[in-house]
């Protein structure tokens, strides 16, 4: 069939190679054959779970795990968030910092369900502390989910000090994520501190999107010297 | 007097102006005379890869929208390394076309077709398969909005892998890319460089033009809600 075709039938080939295609792409999208993507149909803020305590003057382990577990028709799990421990710095409580560990775990109703992605966020009014994202490998693991922006150490608008977010992996009906965090004070101990950490997860629920978020708030209250 | 000294260095300006013009427009046309020579040459291949290449981003289009559930739309956001540039729009614009020619076109679709021909056609494929899931994520006015940049710099990228094809192909089998002769795989292969080299500054043209148009583009977008 190739042969059959002269130089000047080739350049129409060429042209109509472009063409035909790149206009049935435009036809299809403006008739609506080809659909829209889709965006997000619900938002729902969880209530804030908070917890405070004493800025302490020593090593304090508290493993304290404020957990909210969470259930609707296409989606249950847990959102955990864990205080593990204060350590005091030898450096007049400047490299003070508080050891955290953001924990979720969710699984879709049934397998039209899928998880699109999930983000952390962390900020704090208060401008010298820093949060890191740990990055050896015992302190994270995440399952059906891939790093797609990680961002620590600095403090940007709106008081943001570091955030992460993940894309769900082909799909997932259920993603697991554990990240241990450092929250570094950079204060004196009658200073006090206030975290905000929010959990957003986007899921497909079969017929649309939908949004989770989740506030948490760690309080520490600065010390007075023993 | 006077006045006739001025009519004659007028008029000598005015010839010097007309042979400069001539010396120009000669300069283009042989340039474009050359330029499409290899296009001329090698119709047969760049009306292939062009079907291969739009053919598949329509493919691929037309597939994921019937086939996976409808994408998260979160706004449009330039997401391609090239464009992480800062520094305004005449640095995004040399950014673009600078990793679009050397990166993209070069390194990704020409280099590994002249080490073995087929690789410019399989990257050419991959990336008509990235264009065609990014194009179903889009609504349909920012999907209208970059179909000339698609056109443009896939047009680029099909000229590159033609160059990839034909130049890696010549000192395989010199007999399938020049039928005039008994060639060496040496000669060959000198002679597809030439010719390969003359079709990139048509890549360069094209990549040029569609980063122009790109980063048009991408201001125009960057103003939608």
């Amino acid at each position: 069939m190739l042969k059959v075709l002269n130089g000047n039938n080739w350049k129409a080939v060429l042209l109509l190679s472009i063409v035909v295609p790149v206009g049935l792409l435009a036809t299809f999208k403006l008739t609506g054959l080809l659909g829209e993507p889709a965006t997000i149909a619900e938002t729902i803020t969880l209530e804030p779970v908070e917890w405070e305590f004493e800025r302490p003057y020593s090593y304090v382990v508290f493993d304290k795990l404020l957990r909210v577990p969470y259930s609707n028709n296409y989606l249950s799990g847990t959102f955990d968030f864990i205080v593990i421990d204060y350590a005091e710095s030898v450096n007049v409580g400047f490299g003070d910092r508080v050891t955290l560990i953001i924990r979720l775990n969710l699984t879709g109703a049934n397998s039209d369900v899928f998880i699109e992605n999930v983000c952390f966020c962390f900020h704090e009014i208060y401008q010298g502390s820093r949060l890191y994202f740990q990055r050896s490998n015992v302190d994270f693991q995440f399952i059906n989910l891939s790093l797609a922006e990680i961002v620590d150490g600095f403090n940007g608008e709106n008081n943001l000090k570091a955030f992460i977010s993940l894309a769900g992996l082909n799909h997932p009906n259920n993603v697991y994520l554990h990240w241990t965090t450092l929250w570094t004070l950079h204060s004196l101990n009658t200073q006090d501190h206030e975290l905000s950490a929010t959990y957003e997860v986007t899921y497909y629920n079969g017929t649309a999107y939908n949004k989770i978020i989740q506030p948490f708030k760690v309080q520490i209250k600065g010390g007075t010297k023993p | 007097m006077l006045f006739y000294d001025v009519v004659d260095r007028c008029h000598g300006l005015y010839e010097n102006f007309i042979n400069c013009v001539a010396f120009y427009i000669r300069g283009c046309e042989i340039l474009v005379t050359e330029l499409f020579k290899f296009v001329c040459d090698r119709w047969k291949v760049f009306a292939l890869f062009n079907l291969l290449f739009f053919g598949c981003v329509l493919t691929v289009v037309v597939l994921a929208g019937f086939t996976f559930p409808p994408p998260l739309y979160n706004g449009w956001s330039p997401s391609v390394p090239e464009v992480f540039l800062g520094g305004g729009w005449p640095v995004m614009f040399l950014g673009i076309f600078l990793f679009n020619l050397c990166v993209s076109a070069f390194v990704v679709v020409t280099l590994p077709g002249i080490v073995l021909f087929p690789l410019s056609a399989v990257f050419l494929l991959y990336r008509a398969v990235l264009w065609g899931f990014l194009l179903n994520a889009l609504p349909t006015w920012p999907f209208l909005a970059v179909l000339p940049t698609v056109v443009l710099e896939g047009e680029g990228y099909v000229f590159s892998a033609a160059v990839g094809t034909v130049v890696g192909a010549s000192w395989i089998k010199p007999d399938w890319v020049f039928k005039d002769g008994e060639l060496s795989r040496i000669d060959a292969f000198k002679r597809a460089l030439k010719e390969g080299l003359r079709g990139y500054v048509f890549v360069a043209v094209l990549l040029l033009v569609a980063a122009v148009v790109e980063t048009a583009t991408i201001m125009f977008l960057s103003t939608l809600p």
